[in-house]
């Protein structure tokens, strides 16, 4: 299905694709403006704190103490029990010598790190296929789980094209990445932006983190690090936009996020167009079964 | 550079292999089963419709019974495999069109009793069984209700708050009298 054929499918599909603004589409007539993170994986150095940050304010439980044998990496990918992860990439790559991030000194190699989080999508699948209304846009535009109403159904879970949202077994329920709603609601930061001792990870007005991520690769460019580019930027991409997005250093697959990632729900309308055809043949089969056959 | 390298000692078109998105939390035979089985009470029912349409009694009633065993199957599997099956109500808080699982649900609970209702009315109008059935829901009500009182006086005598309830609202009654010397409460009583 293309873009186009979607605008004039469906008004309802509106509800998906309509905004820049997801805020003022749930509802929210008056409202802050909305907020981001933006993650300068260049500066990245893997200290973790971020995940230690928001494990610590939001009383997330312990997600295994152990190591994947990946590098540096002991937590492997966001669930339900770890809501920040930092990807750790080594590389037998020659380093440009503007590298930013550590590296030997005589070897071909990088190391390439960046802090993975929930990208709180301009238009999100995990909300719109959510049955309880758990969960739902904030007035900052971030999309978040309230734990009091979810059911644990789970179709959150492959909805979402990042593979974020993630069952707590022992819990039932789904937990993920709140962008710090608790402390938005009173002017503060969130924990693991204030945590990062490099600004890796930069919390602000999305618009604003747009402008000065655009700068950041301009600068990157101009210094010799010609793969800098970002990702989730573009209000254009196939989920509207991140409110968290990335500069990456790499192909977006290396360090585990989607390179193409696309609102699961934007196929609703030809998924019931098949299902109304799926039950017209199933009306006739039974007509023609039961009206055929001998009394 | 795409971290392809020929050097590289593992190719870097994935982060260690590991998945990008998360594969369904759902059980196989819960999920599987409330599929199929849906799927069968609603072919059920169109036979029973069609049956009853084209005047073919004994097919009708068949075809209501499978559709009322297939969908309290579905309705269970479907319950069972929620992360909190309690809460299975929260779904019936909201009706998202955006969400298949919500009209799901509420075509199944719409659909769940009505099939119940017209399938016991169908059965009931067609033979002696009704009778019965009726005879041993009055029993059974009656018993049940004898079971609830039972195990409500039990609740009450655990809980402290049946105990301490009332005797504090005598007790709040009974203040009004022991501000008053013995000797004048009998002026204030009488």
């Amino acid at each position: 299905m293309t873009d186009s054929s979607l605008s004039t499918e469906s008004a309802g599909l509106d509800l998906l694709l309509g905004d820049s603004d997801p805020a003022a589409a749930a509802g929210h007539t008056e409202h802050p403006p909305r907020m981001g993170f933006f993650t300068d994986t260049s500066v990245c150095i893997g200290c973790k704190a971020c995940e230690v940050a928001c494990k610590e304010w939001n009383e997330v439980p312990e997600d295994g103490l152990n190591w994947t044998g990946n590098s540096q990496d002991n937590t492997g990918g966001l669930s339900g029990s770890t809501w920040r992860h930092v990807a750790f990439v080594e590389q037998r790559v020659p380093a440009s010598g503007h590298e930013p991030n550590f590296q030997r000194d005589d070897d071909d190699f990088r190391w390439l790190m960046s802090s993975d989080v929930c990208k709180h999508c301009t238009h999100a699948a995990c909300l719109d296929v959510c049955p309880t209304g758990a969960i739902f846009r904030t007035e900052f535009g971030t999309v978040v789980v309230q734990a009091d109403v979810c059911n644990g159904c789970g179709y959150c879970v492959p909805a979402c094209p990042y593979g974020v949202l993630d069952k707590r077994p022992e819990d039932g329920r789904v937990f993920k990445c709140t962008l710090f709603y608790d402390r938005l609601q009173v002017g503060q930061e969130p924990a693991c932006a204030k945590a990062c001792p490099t600004d890796s990870t930069q919390f602000g007005e999305l618009e604003q983190l747009r402008e000065r991520a655009a700068g950041r690769v301009e600068q990157l460019h101009e210094a010799g690090v010609g793969e800098a580019r970002l990702y989730g930027h573009d209000p254009g991409d196939g989920v509207g936009g991140d409110g968290a997005f990335f500069l990456l250093l790499d192909e977006p697959e290396v360090y585990g996020l989607p390179p193409d990632p696309v609102v699961t729900t934007r196929d609703l309308a030809s998924m019931s167009r098949r299902v109304g055809i799926a039950a017209g043949a199933l009306l006739a089969a039974g007509v023609v079964s039961v009206l055929g056959a001998d009394r | 550079v795409s971290g392809d390298a020929a050097t590289g000692d593992r190719p870097n078109d994935s982060y260690y292999g590991q998945p990008i998105i998360n594969p369904p939390v759902w059980e196989e035979r819960e999920i599987a089963g409330y599929l199929f089985c849906g799927g069968l009470a609603g072919a059920s029912s169109i036979l029973a419709a069609v049956a009853d349409g084209s005047a073919r009694p004994r097919l009708a009633d068949r075809a209501r019974l499978c559709a009322s065993a297939a969908v309290t199957v579905s309705f269970a599997a479907l319950i069972k495999d929620l992360g909190r099956p309690a809460r299975f109500v929260n779904m019936l808080r909201v009706f998202k069109p955006t969400s298949p699982m919500s009209v799901g649900t509420w075509i199944l609970s719409a659909y769940a009793p009505l099939n119940y209702l017209i399938a016991t009315a169908a059965g009931v109008r067609r033979s002696r069984i009704g009778a019965v059935l009726t005879g041993v829901a009055l029993l059974s009500g009656s018993a049940l209700t004898r079971f609830g009182l039972f195990a409500a006086g039990m609740e009450s005598a655990r809980d402290p708050r049946y105990t301490v309830q009332m005797h504090r609202a005598r007790a709040d009654a009974k203040v009004t009298l022991d501000v008053y010397p013995a000797a004048d409460r009998a002026a204030v009583t009488r």
